[in-house]
């Protein structure tokens, strides 16, 4: 059987199972395997314990769980929604303010998780509720949350940025601050977006909850306290990372213990706290395992029957100018991105495209950020971007799929936007690295 | 289902120690351990996989409701009864290929790739024992399904689910 008919028959075989209201990652594992099984007979079946091996024996997805627990812990002790109280005490009186507070926010937590599954429901599982029980527009709530838990791989450490690094033999750190420029436009796009949109649709996000600023000056002494501890315990995270003292993995741990402290501190430490944390965590956990574990099969077996080559002979024989290869290859990540996880896409990706990009005269950093801005639309893109399916998992019950699309178009609008800006003004990435690095 | 899950979710402030452990044990003590990079992917491990029924008995698991949540309630039993098949069978190739990498792990003594090198044979019986666990629970749904879907009744009602 050719690439192209086996490429089509697995889609196919995808579109219908979640049709059916499957379950994600079984879906795709059992059309894989099932689809495998007719084209190569059992011997397919070998790559599900290889699969699951990489999958969990995986350092870096480790940090799943450790930072779903840290969120959980900081939901729970009340310091999360510190956080926001002492971000509305400064922003407090502009419509819209809580929702540019979860930009700043979910950013920072996106930023330290470094994987856009993990960014997405730890800043859902503290972000969301709060916006949702203060009258805020379901559809702004939620694309809020995709918007900055997404930016967690374009503000560094990025696990897909040392991912991409390593495949093409590029510098980590070049690309890090690369990502700099294009991060900081990314979040104030984001703010005059619903700054503008509150402005011409008031229901959107209420002015007045009162209970978030606090009246008496001790109240406000507290709130601000709060908030800069919970700040800190950020900072702490990030900046055991960027100092080299531990591995982002290592840094949640220390994520949780810091949270744990906090609580402790603060008196609002129980034990509780601590077993529904661990129990509403696992359950996340085991949510996003599952995809990972169906989605890596399908990707793996896909790569083994020879995806790969089918793509670079489709590129190869174009005849086409150098830029719209590279539209090209944006397209191909973008639709590529609908199916399989980021950290795939960069895997399949990177090594496959880079060498083309770099053979016509074009910068691999810029290459790669493109490549990073490009995976944060791709996953969060209906209707099957993988980010939508983190967030319907965090989501509560009255939320459905359909308002889950409606709430990120605006979103991927922008960044589909701030994207074609990069493409075309190449100077917004690599300005910077050149300036501090040479 | 739960009382697994509700176990295994007591490993996580182990997980979160073991790995801040190691960092304390690194910087402090001035002394990395050998163990903590295995036990922490194994415990990493179980709270993924043997949580995956618990999941599904909460319905959890995530999927694309669009059509699905526009059906009526028998077209939806037939959806879930397919699905669950397809879901079964990738359950199926899981339980008996980790069932078989566990007798060879155990036969011939697998360990880790790591300096610590623990054996691997458990981890491979835990697979297989989630993998089953998860069936079972697909299993008990489409059951329910199969009887709604040919009497127009459920096999339990709302009251004895509680």
């Amino acid at each position: 059987m050719s690439i192209e008919l086996l490429t089509g028959l697995l889609l196919l075989g995808v579109l219908i199972s979640f049709m059916l209201g499957a379950q994600v990652g079984l879906a795709l594992g059992g059309v894989a395997m099932l689809i495998g099984y007719f084209v190569w007979g059992e011997g397919i079946f070998n790559i599900v314990p290889t699969t699951i091996e990489s999958t969990l024996f995986s350092f870096v997805l480790l940090a799943i769980p450790l930072y779903i627990y840290m969120g959980q812990l900081l939901t729970r002790s009340g310091i999360g929604d510190a956080m926001f109280k002492a971000s509305q005490l400064l922003i407090g009186r502009i419509r819209g303010s809580l929702a540019i507070s979860v930009i700043g926010v979910c950013s920072m937590i996106g930023a330290m998780v470094g994987i856009i599954g993990a960014g997405i429901m730890t800043s859902g599982s503290i972000a969301l509720r709060p916006m949702l029980e203060r009258g805020y527009d379901k559809k702004l709530a939620l694309g809020v949350i995709m918007a900055g838990g997404g930016l967690g791989i374009l503000i560094p450490p990025s696990i897909p940025m040392i991912l991409y690094s390593s495949t093409t033999q590029t510098s980590v750190g070049r690309m890090f601050i690369a990502a700099l420029i294009p991060a900081l436009i990314s979040i104030t796009v984001f703010v005059l977006y619903i700054i503008v949109s509150c402005k011409l649709n008031p229901k959107r996000a209420p002015l007045g909850h009162a209970q978030d600023i606090p009246n008496s000056p001790k109240e406000r002494f507290n709130t601000l306290r709060d908030g800069i501890m919970a700040l800190l315990l950020i900072v702490a995270v990030l900046g055991s990372i960027i100092s080299g003292i531990a591995t982002p993995t290592e840094s949640g741990a220390i994520g949780v213990v810091g949270a744990l402290l906090l609580a402790l501190i603060y008196k609002r430490f129980k034990l509780s706290m601590l077993k529904s944390s661990g129990a509403e965590t696992a359950l996340l956990v085991s949510v996003a395992i599952w995809i990972v574990l169906g989605a890596s099969v399908f990707s793996n077996f896909h790569l083994l029957m020879g995806v790969q080559g089918m793509v670079a002979d489709f590129a190869a024989g174009l005849d086409l100018p150098p830029i719209m290869i590279i539209l090209m290859m944006q397209v191909i990540m973008l639709l590529l991105g609908f199916i399989i996880d980021e950290m795939i896409i960069v895997l399949i990706c990177a090594p496959l495209f880079t060498p083309i990009a770099v053979s016509l005269g074009y910068d691999p950093i810029w290459f790669g950020i493109l490549m990073i801005l490009n995976i944060e639309i791709a996953v969060q893109t209906p209707p099957y971007g993988f980010a939508l399916f983190y967030l319907k998992g965090i989501a509560p019950p009255g939320v459905t799929m359909m308002d889950i699309y409606k709430s990120v178009l605006p979103f991927v609008m922008l960044k589909l936007g701030i994207l074609i800006l990069c493409m075309l003004v190449p100077e917004i990435v690599t300005w910077l690295p050149n300036k501090l690095m040479g | 289902m739960s009382t697994v899950s509700h176990t295994i979710a007591l490993a996580l402030p182990l997980l979160a120690g073991t790995v801040a452990f190691e960092v304390f044990s690194r910087y402090v003590l001035n002394s990395p351990t050998l163990w903590a990079y295995d036990v922490s992917l194994f415990l990493f491990g179980y709270i993924g996989a043997l949580c995956g029924a618990h999941a599904q008995l909460k319905k959890s698991h995530i999927n694309v409701d669009i059509v699905y949540l526009a059906v009526s309630q028998r077209m939806k039993n037939l959806f879930d009864l397919l699905a669950n098949t397809l879901g079964g069978f990738f359950l199926w190739v899981i339980a008996s290929k980790s069932w078989e990498k566990a007798l060879e792990a155990i036969d011939f003594g697998y360990t880790r790739q790591s300096e610590w090198a623990p054996s691997v044979g458990h981890f491979w019986v835990m697979v297989t024992a989630a993998a089953i666990l998860f069936l079972l629970q697909l299993s008990g749904d489409m059951l329910k399904d199969t009887w709604h879907l040919f009497t127009g009744e459920p096999l339990i009602s709302e009251d004895e689910q509680e």
